[in-house]
């Protein structure tokens, strides 16, 4: 059974959506300057370089960069769903990737000290530095996105790229590619460092992969319902898949973690001490119940419920919960060994450190989190994403 | 970009392509003389307790076998240095005498050296600091903009030709020592080549030019105080 339900908002109402989404920019981008100019005030953490700006710019990136690699089941891997039902939701899943990014951007730029001066990362490139290919990959990624995001959009109307073969999936290869890209290089960023045991090695741009399909679908599913929580149909479609992908991902996640725990057992001097404080020490509360139980272990059994009774609430809810909990582990992550740094001097000596991030990154933090909606609201409304769809302004807009 | 690297045309290093420096432990008394002249002369941001330089103090073991070691330390001006590696915008460069310095004007304070440099020998200068150096320094102020600070050998600061640091010149104990490791007949080199200089952490392969000796243990701190 066929059923069209078109999400149509009289014109007032959109309106009235897209002046708030545009304010609530505006607000987002003040307040994470206002918060910017506040850090350089404030007196500095030196004990921990990155805090909640890096977190939040890490959290954000693997969104973008997950949902991408969810997309690409259908792009390159051609599912369908049982009723064609993913060509509804596709481009909405590609701009979701696409505005998500600009949150992660957001806080990165003004994460540095100097903001202003990001350009030097192209200007002078260093081809050994792990951050200034970051810069590469990320400008190819958006690119790739925007690419993919308008062939999406003026297929509809031109014949004449449908013609080309395999355009949209040679488009599609290269976006994966730079996704993985992105992964590998910010896997790197951490684990090419000597200094932090507790980052380094290989096995970080995997974490990443596997962590960003979690995000990447979570943070896609919740946002594409709200758009489309009128089409019940797409509704149970969409509450299989997630799950679906969410009983296929977590899983694995979990299976890593496990490894990394176990491995960093081994190397009980350095990189132990970490994963004990994250297991039994301070933090347990927040690793037990936030990443674990709230993050994994309901969300699995939301998942399983809605896989089975297609059920909308169970993967909203199982979407919100991945997304606390995957926003907690990159705060474990990227704090924690930072706090308990290790130093080989006469002894060994492990540092202890405690961190709360300080107002003005707090403020970047909410202002990124502000951008992110409403950017991908906006984007929602002046862009043709509905399935064939045909833009009518400016060869891009509805 | 108007402005100029502050470490380029120095050349003060002479014709020594590797300077290094060896601390003996044991000569160390702990007086932070050193301290006080490197804070002096590079105006490094004493108010948020952040030095190029700084000693610390360590009683080790239980008496009566413990003991007391001060431990002076600074950037070990790394021969592979992962802060150079890492920095992506060039800041951080290697000049003439193998000295790692940061241009202040390139630097962008995404700290990532920071988090590589396995010494914690690094630190932010911010614009705060920039304020109370002016009203410490006045019109002598030599940090003008922000950018990631750390011990540059007094590269282009030292006086005349001796090419010395600071710390090494008011050093009352001797416990510092610097010369050319190009030159096999310099202390450094006799005492690095002999093997008296020991590195620290030398898993970690980045080949410091800054090494120590501990005295009568030759190495490491041991239980029993080294005492047969």
């Amino acid at each position: 059974m066929k059923t069209e339900v078109k999400n149509k908002m009289n014109s007032g109402k959109k309106v009235a959506v897209a002046v708030i989404s545009i304010v609530l920019i505006l607000i987002a981008l003040g307040m994470a300057y206002y918060g910017y100019k506040l850090d350089q005030v404030e007196e500095q953490v030196f004990d921990v370089p990155w805090g909640l700006d890096v977190v939040g710019y890490t959290f954000f990136a693997l969104m973008a960069t997950g949902s991408s690699i969810v997309n690409s089941v259908y792009t390159i891997f051609g599912y369908n769903g049982p009723n064609g039902e993913y060509k509804k939701i596709i481009k909405y899943g590609v701009w979701f990737s696409l505005s998500t990014i600009f949150s992660a951007w957001l806080l990165v730029l003004l994460g540095i000290y100097k903001p202003f001066d990001f350009y030097y990362i192209l200007l002078f490139f260093r081809m050994s530095s792990r951050i200034a290919w970051m810069a590469a990959f990320y400008t190819f990624f958006a690119l790739m996105l925007v690419i993919e995001l308008l062939y999406m959009i003026l297929v509809e109307s031109w014949d004449l790229l449908r013609r080309i073969k395999y355009l949209e999936l040679a488009i599609a290869i290269l976006v994966l590619i730079a996704t993985i890209a992105v992964h590998s290089n910010l896997g790197e960023v951490f684990g090419s460092l000597i200094s932090m045991p507790a980052w380094y090695g290989p096995w970080l741009a995997l974490y990443f992969i596997m962590s960003a399909i979690m995000l990447g679908a979570a943070g896609q599913s919740l946002f594409i319902y709200v758009v489309k929580h009128k089409d019940s149909n797409l509704k149970a479609f969409m509450s299989r898949y997630y799950s679906e992908v969410y009983l296929i991902s977590i899983p694995s996640y979990l299976m890593y973690l496990t490894w990394i725990i176990i491995s960093a057992w081994y190397s009980r001097e350095t990189v132990w001490p970490v994963y004990q404080t994250l297991l039994f020490g301070s933090e347990a509360v927040i690793f037990w119940g936030v990443e674990m139980v709230l993050g994994i272990f309901i969300p699995v059994a939301l998942a399983v419920y809605g896989y089975m009774k297609k059920s909308s609430w169970a993967a909203i809810t199982a979407a919100v919960l991945l997304i606390i909990g995957g926003f907690m582990s990159k705060y474990s992550l990227i704090v924690l060994p930072q706090e308990l740094r290790p130093y080989v001097w006469l002894t060994l000596q492990i540092s202890s450190y405690s961190y709360f991030p300080p107002t003005g990154l707090l403020m970047m933090f909410i202002g990124a989190c502000i951008l992110w909606p409403s950017l991908y609201a906006l984007g929602a409304l002046i862009f043709p994403l509905e399935e064939g769809e045909k833009p009518k302004h400016l060869w891009i807009f509805k | 970009m108007s402005q100029q690297n502050p470490y380029q045309g120095f050349k003060n290093t002479g014709e020594c392509n590797h300077w290094g420096m060896v601390i003996k432990v044991d000569q160390c008394m702990g007086c932070d003389a050193c301290v006080a002249a490197c804070t002096l002369e590079n105006q490094t941001p004493f108010w948020n307790e952040l030095w190029r330089t700084h000693v610390e103090d360590y009683e080790l073991g239980d008496y009566p076998n413990s003991q007391r070691v001060f431990l002076p330390r600074l950037c070990m001006q790394c021969e592979n240095p992962p802060c150079y590696y890492v920095c992506p915008t060039g800041a951080t460069q290697i000049v003439d005498g193998g000295i790692v310095v940061v241009d202040e004007y390139k630097c962008i304070g995404c700290q990532y050296c920071v988090e590589a440099c396995p010494f914690g020998a690094r630190y932010m200068y911010t614009y705060e600091d920039i304020e109370k150096s002016k009203e410490y320094y006045g019109e002598n102020t030599i940090h003008v903009v922000p950018h990631v600070d750390k011990c540059t050998f007094c590269y282009g600061t030292a006086p005349d030709d001796t090419n010395t640091p600071a710390c090494v010149r008011t050093c009352v104990g001797g416990a510092r020592v610097f010369g050319c490791l190009d030159d096999p007949n310099s202390e450094v080199s006799i005492l690095f080549n002999t093997g008296q200089a020991v590195e620290i952490n030398p898993e970690l392969g980045v080949g410091s030019k800054v090494r120590y000796i501990f005295g009568k243990q030759q190495g490491r701190y041991v239980e029993n105080g080294g005492e047969e």
